[in-house]
C-alpha cells in the first residue's frame, strides 16, 4: 500500500508534465491552472476530498487512496528533500485519511489561524507587523475573521531588564503623587509596565487596538499570509502561497511540524 | 444584455439553496454549474468591457457608456454604500500590478477611478483575455447577504503605436456579493462584484 502511495506521490510531484494539454494558440496552460491551488477554499476542498481539480464535487469522499493523492498534491514539493522527510509527509497523509478517524478542515474550526504579515507606519516609520486572525462565530450560520493578537516590536511593552526599584513610593499619595509625570517622561516611559501590579503582562491585542484607535499605527498593506492548522492530531502545519514556473503552485503546505507530546 | 444587472433566478428560487448548519450555502452540482456559468459570463463581459475602455479605437463617449454599464455590475454601482446596519462601507477597489525590471508593483484604486484611468491608458490597443479556468469558493453568509470569491487568470497585452508591447499574466480574485431580493413577489438572487485582488503569475 505504501509503495503504491509512493509511486502516486512521485507522480503528483512530477509537475503534471504529462497532463499538459494547452490548446494551440491559447495564452494559458489551462491544465496547470486547474492543478494550481487557487484559493485557500480550494486547498480545504482538496484536503477534504470534496472537489476535484475541475472544481466539481467528488462523489466518493471516503476513497482513502484518492484522498491521499489529493493531500499529497498539497505539499510544497521543495520540502521533500530526502526520504526521511517524505516518510514524515506520508505518515501525515495517512493520519489525515485514517478511515477510523479521518480529519477534515472546516472554516468554523477554532484551531486554525491566519497570520497577515503587514507593512505598517508607526511613529512615522515603516515597520513590519504580524496580525493573527481566527474565525469567530457571529450567530448560528455566520462567521467572521477576528483579530486575536498582533506581533511586532511596538506591542512588546515589557522592558528587557526588570528593575524592581522602579516604583511609586508608598508615601507618594500624601505628596499628591507629584512625580506621576515622570512615568511618561523621556526614556522613562519605556518602564511604564513597572508601575503596574506584579505579574501584570499587557496583552498585545489591547496594545494593537490602542495604537490603531489613537492613530499611532497605520496598516499600509498585507505582504503575505501564513495559515497555521492544528486540526490533525500530532501535527501542526502551515500553508503559504507559492508562485513559480512549475505545476506545484498556489496555496501549499509549507511546513509540517510533529508534536511529540500529543494529548491522548 | 450587459447593460442590465445580472440576476440569478433559479427556477425553484430560494428553496434551491439549502442552508447548512455550517457557515456556507450548499449548491447541487447543477446549481453550482449554473452559478459558475453566470459568473463566467459576467467576468467575460467585464474583461471585454475593459478592452473596449482601454482601446484607442473607441470614442470617449462610447467608453463612458461602457464604464457606466460596467459599474452596474459592482455593488452600489461602484460607489461607497451603507450596509444594512447603516455602517458606511468603502467602494469596491481594483488592485493593479505592473512588472518593472522583474519587480512587481501593486496599487489599489476605487473601481471608478481605475476605469476612468483605463479610458486614457497610453496603449494604442489593449487586449485582455481570460482563462477558461475559474474557481468559485463556497458562499458564506455575511449579514444580510452571501459572499464568495472567484479566481480567474487574466492575460493583458498593451500595444504602443511604435510597436512596443507590454504583457503580463495575473491571477485575479474577485469578491462576489449575492443579495436575495424580492422582484415582483419572487425571491431572486442578485449577483454583483466587489473588490478585486491581483497576484502576478508566471504560468
Amino acid at each position: 500500500m505504501k509503495r503504491t502511495f509512493l509511486i502516486l506521490f512521485a507522480y503528483l510531484l512530477s509537475g503534471y508534465a504529462a497532463l499538459s494539454q494547452t490548446p494551440v494558440g491559447s495564452v494559458f496552460d489551462e491544465t496547470r491552472l486547474k492543478m494550481r491551488v487557487k484559493q485557500l477554499d480550494e486547498f480545504v476542498a482538496r484536503f477534504n476530498c470534496e472537489k476535484d481539480v475541475e472544481g466539481k464535487s467528488i462523489k466518493d469522499k471516503e476513497d482513502t487512496a484518492m484522498r491521499k493523492r489529493y493531500v499529497a498534491g498539497l505539499f510544497d514539493r521543495n520540502l521533500l528533500v530526502n526520504d526521511s522527510i517524505k516518510r514524515k509527509f506520508i505518515a501525515f497523509a495517512e493520519k489525515v485519511v485514517n478511515p477510523k478517524a479521518p480529519v477534515y478542515l472546516r472554516f468554523a474550526d477554532s484551531d486554525w489561524t491566519a497570520e497577515a504579515i503587514c507593512r505598517a507606519t508607526f511613529n512615522g516609520k515603516q515597520v513590519q507587523i504580524s496580525m493573527f486572525l481566527k474565525t469567530d462565530r457571529v450567530r448560528d450560520d455566520e462567521y467572521k475573521w477576528a483579530i486575536v493578537s498582533a506581533d511586532g516590536e511596538m506591542f512588546n511593552l515589557t522592558p528587557k531588564q526588570q528593575n524592581p526599584n522602579i516604583r511609586i513610593s508608598p508615601v507618594d499619595n500624601e505628596l499628591g503623587f507629584m512625580n506621576m509625570s515622570d512615568i511618561s517622561s523621556g526614556e522613562n516611559r519605556r518602564n511604564v509596565v513597572h508601575y503596574s501590579p506584579q505579574g501584570y503582562s499587557p496583552d498585545r491585542l489591547t496594545v494593537f487596538n490602542t495604537l490603531v484607535y489613537n492613530g499611532l499605527l497605520k496598516i499600509n498593506h498585507v505582504q503575505k499570509i501564513v495559515y497555521r492548522f492544528e486540526q490533525v492530531p500530532g501535527y501542526v502545519f502551515t500553508v503559504e502561497h507559492f508562485e513559480r514556473a512549475t505545476g506545484n503552485v498556489g496555496w501549499l503546505i509549507s511546513k509540517l511540524i510533529e508534536i511529540k507530546n500529543e494529548k491522548p | 444584455m450587459k447593460k442590465i444587472v445580472y440576476i440569478l433566478i433559479f427556477a425553484l428560487s430560494a428553496t434551491l439553496f439549502t442552508p447548512l448548519k455550517a457557515q456556507t450555502l450548499t449548491l447541487s452540482d447543477k446549481e453550482q454549474a449554473e452559478f459558475k456559468e453566470r459568473i463566467n459570463t459576467m467576468l467575460e463581459t467585464f474583461l471585454n468591457d475593459l478592452s473596449s475602455i482601454g482601446s484607442k479605437d473607441n470614442s470617449i463617449e462610447f467608453k463612458k457608456a461602457v464604464i457606466k454599464s460596467t459599474l452596474r455590475n459592482f455593488i452600489n454601482n461602484g460607489d461607497p454604500y451603507r450596509d444594512s446596519s447603516g455602517y458606511l462601507k468603502k467602494e469596491p477597489h481594483m488592485q493593479t500590478s505592473v512588472l518593472r525590471n522583474g519587480k512587481e508593483y501593486k496599487n489599489k484604486l476605487p473601481i471608478k477611478t481605475y476605469l476612468n484611468n483605463l479610458m486614457y491608458i497610453r496603449y494604442e490597443k489593449v487586449t485582455i483575455t481570460m482563462s477558461e479556468t475559474l474557481y468559485l469558493s463556497n458562499l458564506y453568509k455575511v449579514g444580510d447577504h452571501y459572499e464568495a470569491n472567484a479566481t480567474y487568470f487574466q492575460y493583458f497585452r498593451g500595444e504602443h503605436g511604435d510597436g512596443r508591447l507590454y504583457q503580463d499574466k495575473t491571477k485575479k480574485t474577485i469578491r462576489i456579493i449575492v443579495q436575495i431580493e424580492e422582484v415582483y413577489g419572487k425571491k431572486v438572487f442578485v449577483v454583483r462584484f466587489g473588490d478585486i485582488d491581483v497576484v502576478q503569475t508566471v504560468a
